[in-house]
C-alpha cells in the first residue's frame, strides 16, 4: 500500500521538483529497481546467478534506440522492446535452462559479452563502438513517468511471485530440481517462463533507457558495469526476499553516487568489492544476515 | 579460400601463449574443480608489468621472468587462504569462490585500467626474422613456441610422476577416495593456485614479448583459458597447449574472413556449445 502511494504521488508531482541531479538519481533508482526485481526472478528464486541478465536489457535499449531513430514515437519504441526481449529469451532458453550452477553463469556471462561484442562490431546496425545518438531525445517527464509505472508493476510482479504457486514451483527448483521433478513440477517449463519473465522486464527497462540519456554504445548497454549492476544489488541485499533487492539498489547506487561525488570513478572497483564480499560473508544477502541475528 | 601461411603460422603462435597460459588455468580448474575468473586478468597484468619493467631497460628479461614467476607463485600461494579451498566441493563453496574471482577480476581491471590506460607491450626485443620458405618466422615467437612446449612436457611429467602431481589429478578424477586416504586438499588446493598464478606471471612476459595486450582483454581471455582447459582435457597440459593452437589458428581463419576483431567470438561459441555437456558431468 506504502510504495502505490509514494508511487502515485512521484507520478502526479513528475521529475521536474526534485532538480536536475535529484531527478537523474530517482530515474537510475527506478531503472536499477526494476532491473533487481526483475534479475531477483531466476537469480533469487531460480537460484541462479544469472550474470547474462544484462544481455536483455543491452537488447531493449538498442530496439528502442533504432525504433526512435526511424521516427517511432518515444513510447512505442519503449514498449517494443517487450517483445524483442521476449525472443531473445526464446533464443537463450535452450542454451540456459537445461544449466545449474557454474556452467549456467558462465554461459550467461558468454552471451553477455557475445552481444557486447556483435553490438560494437555490427556498425551498420549498431553505430558499432561510436554507438547511436537519439535523434528525436523525449526529455525526462515521459519516460520517468513510465520507468515509475515499469518499477510499480515490477514490484507487483516479484511479490505476486513470492507467494504463488509458480513461485513456489520455482524455489523448489532452486532447492533440489531432481527432487522438484519428482514432487511433479515441470522444471525446465518453469525456469523457461522465469527467464522470459524477467528478460521481458529488463528489456522493458532498456526501453526506456535511452531517451534522457540521447545517446547509447555497447558499453552503456551490454558493458560489465551495467549489467552486473543488478547482480551486486540482488547479492548484497538478499536473494528471493521482498525487500532485498530494492534494499541492495539502494546500498550500491547510493555508495557508487557517494564515491562519485568524491571525486573516485570506481564503480567496477565497487562491484568487484561488493561481489567478494557477497561470495565472503554475504552469501544469502545482508537481510539475511541481519535477520539471522 | 586459401590459407595464407603467414596467418596459420601467426594463429599458431598466438595459440601457443594461449596453450602456455591455459597450462596453469586447468591446473586450478582440475586440482580445485573451480573456475577462476581472474585468470585471465591476472596473466594481461603480468604482461602489462613486464612490458613496463622491461620499458625502462637495464635490466635482463630471464632475471624479470623468474623473478616475476617467483613472484606469481607467492601470490598464488598467500593470497587465496585455505578458506577457499576448505572442506568438500558444495555447490555454495564453488558460486562463492565463482563470485570471489569475479569480484577480484573487476577490481583488477579497473586498477589495471589506471596503471596502464593503453595497451602495453614489450616488443623492443625483436631478433632478425628466420625465413622458411618464402614465410618469415620471428624468433622471438619461434622461442616461445618452444618455450611453451617445454612447460608443458614439464608439467606433465610432474603430473604423471610427482606425488603432488598424482594428488591432483586422483582428486580431479574422484574426491571421495582422496578423502578417505587422508590427502589435505586445502594444501592441494593452495599449491595448485600458487604453481597456476607462477604459470600466469610466466606466460604473461611470454604474452608481453610477442604482443600488444590491454587489460580490457582479461574476461575474454579467461574464457578462451576455460574452453581450452575443456577442450584440450583437464590436467592434461600437452592437450591443453595443442588446443590452444588449434583455436589460435582458429581464431586466425576467423580474422582472414570476417576480421580480427570477431575472433573473441570463435571461444565464446566454443564454450556455450562445451558447457551443456560439460554441465552433466562436472561440479564447478
Amino acid at each position: 500500500m506504502l510504495p502505490t502511494a509514494a508511487g502515485a504521488m512521484l507520478a502526479v508531482l513528475g521529475p521536474e521538483w526534485m532538480g536536475p541531479y535529484g531527478a537523474m538519481i530517482a530515474w537510475t533508482l527506478l531503472l536499477q529497481g526494476t532491473l533487481a526485481l526483475s534479475y531477483d526472478v531466476l537469480g533469487g528464486l531460480g537460484g541462479e546467478l544469472h550474470l547474462g541478465h544484462g544481455v536483455f536489457f543491452g537488447i531493449g535499449v538498442y530496439t528502442s534506440a533504432l525504433l526512435a531513430n526511424s521516427g517511432a514515437p518515444w513510447w512505442v519504441a519503449a514498449l517494443a522492446a517487450g517483445p524483442v526481449g521476449a525472443a531473445a529469451a526464446m533464443i537463450c532458453i535452450p542454451l540456459l535452462v537445461p544449466l545449474r550452477g557454474v556452467p549456467f553463469a558462465m554461459a550467461s556471462l558468454v552471451i553477455l559479452l557475445f552481444c557486447g561484442l556483435l553490438a560494437r562490431n555490427l556498425e551498420a546496425l549498431t553505430g558499432g563502438t561510436a554507438g547511436i545518438s537519439l535523434s528525436f531525445p523525449s526529455g525526462m517527464e515521459g519516460p520517468f513517468r513510465w520507468a515509475l509505472v515499469l518499477f510499480m508493476a515490477g514490484i507487483r510482479v516479484h511479490e505476486g511471485l513470492l507467494d504463488s504457486a509458480f513461485g513456489r514451483a520455482l524455489r523448489a527448483t532452486a532447492a533440489d530440481r531432481e527432487a522438484a521433478v519428482c514432487a511433479g513440477v515441470p522444471a525446465g517449463s518453469v525456469r523457461g517462463r522465469a527467464l522470459m519473465l524477467s528478460a521481458v522486464l529488463a528489456a522493458l527497462a532498456g526501453g526506456i533507457y535511452p531517451f534522457p540519456m540521447a545517446y547509447v554504445s555497447p558499453q552503456s548497454a551490454f558493458g560489465l558495469e551495467v549489467a552486473l549492476a543488478p547482480v551486486v544489488a540482488v547479492l548484497l541485499g538478499g536473494p528471493a526476499s521482498r525487500w532485498g533487492p530494492l534494499l541492495g539498489v539502494v546500498l550500491y547506487i547510493g555508495l557508487q553516487e557517494w564515491l562519485w561525488t568524491r571525486g573516485w570513478d570506481a564503480s567496477l572497483a565497487l562491484m568487484g568489492a561488493g561481489l567478494m564480499a557477497a561470495g565472503l560473508f554475504f552469501p544469502r544477502g545482508v537481510v539475511a544476515r541481519i535477520a539471522l541475528r | 579460400m586459401i590459407l595464407d601461411p603467414r596467418i596459420f603460422l601467426g594463429g599458431l603462435f598466438l595459440g601457443s601463449l594461449y596453450g602456455t597460459a591455459a597450462v596453469g588455468f586447468q591446473l586450478i580448474l582440475g586440482a580445485t574443480g573451480r573456475v577462476h575468473l581472474t585468470f585471465g586478468h591476472l596473466w594481461i597484468v603480468w604482461a602489462l608489468g613486464f612490458s613496463s619493467v622491461t620499458a625502462h631497460g637495464a635490466i635482463r628479461l630471464i632475471a624479470v621472468l623468474t623473478a616475476m614467476t617467483a613472484c606469481g607463485w607467492a601470490a598464488g600461494w598467500l593470497l587465496h587462504p585455505g578458506i577457499l579451498f576448505r572442506g568438500r566441493l558444495t555447490e555454495e563453496r564453488a558460486r562463492s569462490f565463482f563470485l570471489v574471482t569475479l569480484g577480484a577480476a573487476l577490481i583488477l581491471e579497473h586498477v589495471g585500467g589506471r596503471f596502464w590506460p593503453l595497451p602495453g607491450t614489450a616488443l623492443a626485443w625483436a631478433p632478425a626474422p628466420l625465413f622458411l620458405g618464402r614465410v618469415a618466422v620471428p624468433p622471438a615467437k619461434l622461442g616461445l613456441l618452444a618455450s611453451g612446449l617445454c612447460l608443458a612436457v614439464g608439467f606433465q611429467l610432474y603430473l604423471r610422476r610427482s606425488r603432488w602431481g598424482r594428488a591432483f589429478v586422483a582428486w580431479d578424477l574422484g574426491r571421495e577416495p582422496v578423502w578417505l586416504v587422508g590427502v589435505d586438499t586445502a594444501a592441494l588446493g593452495r599449491r595448485a593456485v600458487a604453481l597456476g598464478v607462477a604459470v600466469s606471471a610466466l606466460a604473461g612476459g611470454f604474452l608481453a614479448l610477442s604482443y600488444t595486450v590491454s587489460i580490457q582483454e582479461g574476461m575474454a581471455m579467461t574464457i578462451r583459458l576455460l574452453v581450452l582447459a575443456v577442450l584440450g582435457g583437464t590436467l592434461s597440459p600437452l592437450g591443453v597447449l595443442g588446443a590452444g593452437m588449434g583455436l589460435g589458428v582458429g581464431e586466425a581463419l576467423l580474422g582472414q574472413v570476417l576480421g580480427l576483431r570477431w575472433s573473441p567470438a570463435l571461444g565464446y561459441v566454443l564454450l556455450l556449445a562445451i558447457l551443456p555437456v560439460m554441465g552433466r558431468r562436472r561440479t564447478w
